[in-house]
């Protein structure tokens, strides 16, 4: 698939080109630090839950799947991995010539966001089939310890954000797939493949935390 | 790493460093490992240090990605420093809320932090001592000898209707009541009651 580049001029308000990426990306991490916060409160939820029920957090936990976990997880680094690969044909693409390879990165790692989400589906949809629902809505009977419904409501709101994160990056991936068959990103302009790239390294940073907490450790 | 830098910025007009894509499958390589250790660690029971371990395995991981398939290293080190600075903050967050968390016995050694209830039981006590018409404000602060622990409270039942009924020594609500007499009404309740000062009119209801 060789259809060329289309090459860009940097936007006026720029000086250069340079300029251009350098503050693109600053203001992504910029974001991705807020990011953090967001998940950091759920974090902070986690660590107080654990601290007060020690006794229910394990017990809560071991009814989490841990093989559909790891997983997810497999899913998830071999998806970074493909993302860093499709920066990386993009930052060799002179003439065109790795259009092909950064597009089939492009697919993988979406497509890979897709298996982490149809486990996902599966893993809530047993969830809500046994009723270990948040809050109010908790009905499950399996563990034997009140206030298990907080462990609950904690795995839907981490995993919960955590999975419309997973959501936004297929879209924004798939923006720049599209763009990507047209040529639009070459050695000289990839901007948002760098970009898209750090935002899903990210949902993977926050997965690489939740794995271990809710579904090993708990 | 400013070397790595410099070359970076000296590479080529646009200043990307192009991370060679072997050590992107390096790191890929060790990003499974790791999963592979966290899960099997996990299954060993290690007590207190399950925690330190998990977190020490996904610290590592989240360095490789941060760090290589992120580009910290290679990148402007302001980007870095934004990052950091925001982590500063995530675990000012952390320090904060735990501190209080793992703090709050020793607030009080006997009763952990109970001042709200120690003052909700302490105005009840004191309404019900000025239905019955005796002057004996409970005093903030005496709850910490004598409250009853947390599972032996009970709210006082409603004041009594008549000025006698729930006196101890059927005192009659005139000033002059022992010192150290109680509202009887109050069950379980052996704050140190004072009497008030003989020249006070109408007793001061539940202060604050």
């Amino acid at each position: 698939m060789n259809i060329g580049i289309v090459r860009r001029q940097h936007a006026h308000h720029f000086a250069t080109a340079d300029q251009e990426f350098s503050a693109s990306k600053l203001g992504m991490w910029l974001f991705l630090v807020t990011e953090v916060l967001l998940f950091g409160g759920l974090f902070v939820g986690y660590a107080y839950g654990k601290s007060v029920y020690p006794e229910m957090w394990h017990e809560a936990s071991k009814h989490l799947d841990w093989k559909l976990g790891a997983l997810n997880t497999l899913f998830l680094i071999t998806s970074s991995f493909t993302m860093v690969m499709a920066v990386n044909a993009a930052q060799r693409n002179k003439a065109g010539e790795m259009n092909g390879k950064m597009v089939g990165y492009l697919i993988a790692t979406i497509a890979l966001a897709g298996c982490f989400l149809v486990v996902k589906y599966f893993e809530y949809s047993h969830k809500f089939h046994d009723g270990m629902l948040p809050g109010i809505y908790y009905t499950y009977s399996g563990v034997q310890n009140a206030n298990a419904h907080y462990f609950f409501g904690l795995y839907f709101l981490m995993t919960g954000l955590h999975g419309f994160h997973v959501v936004v990056g297929m879209i924004l991936l798939g923006w720049v797939l599209v763009r990507a068959t047209k040529g639009h990103f070459y050695s000289e302009y990839y901007t948002p493949v760098e970009v898209g790239g750090l935002y899903w390294h990210l949902v993977d940073l926050i997965w690489i935390y939740l794995f271990p907490l809710l579904y090993l450790v708990g | 790493m400013s070397n790595e830098n410099h070359s970076a910025h000296s590479e080529g007009h646009h200043g990307h460093f192009v991370v060679p894509a072997a050590a992107y499958v390096a790191v890929f390589i060790a990003l499974l490992v790791l999963t592979v250790v966290t899960v099997a660690v996990a299954q060993v029971d290690l007590g207190p240090a399950n925690m330190p371990v998990a977190m020490l395995v996904a610290t590592m991981k989240a360095s490789l990605v941060a760090l290589i398939f992120m580009q910290l290293k290679y990148d402007d080190k302001l980007n870095g420093l934004v990052f950091i600075f925001g982590l500063i903050f995530l675990s000012l967050f952390f320090l904060f809320t735990l501190l209080d968390v793992f703090s709050r016995e020793y607030i009080d050694p006997k009763y952990g932090n109970r001042t709200i209830a120690a003052e909700q039981l302490r105005a009840m006590q004191n309404k019900a001592a000025d239905k019955a018409g005796v002057n004996t404000p409970v005093k903030p602060g005496g709850y910490t000898a004598d409250m009853p622990a947390k599972d032996e409270w009970q709210p006082p039942p409603p004041p009594p209707t008549t000025p006698d009924a729930g006196l101890v020594d059927g005192g009659a609500p005139a000033a002059g009541s022992e010192p150290g007499s109680e509202p009887g009404s109050v069950p379980g309740s052996e704050a140190p009651a004072e009497a008030a000062p003989a020249g006070s009119a109408a007793p001061e209801s539940a202060p604050r």
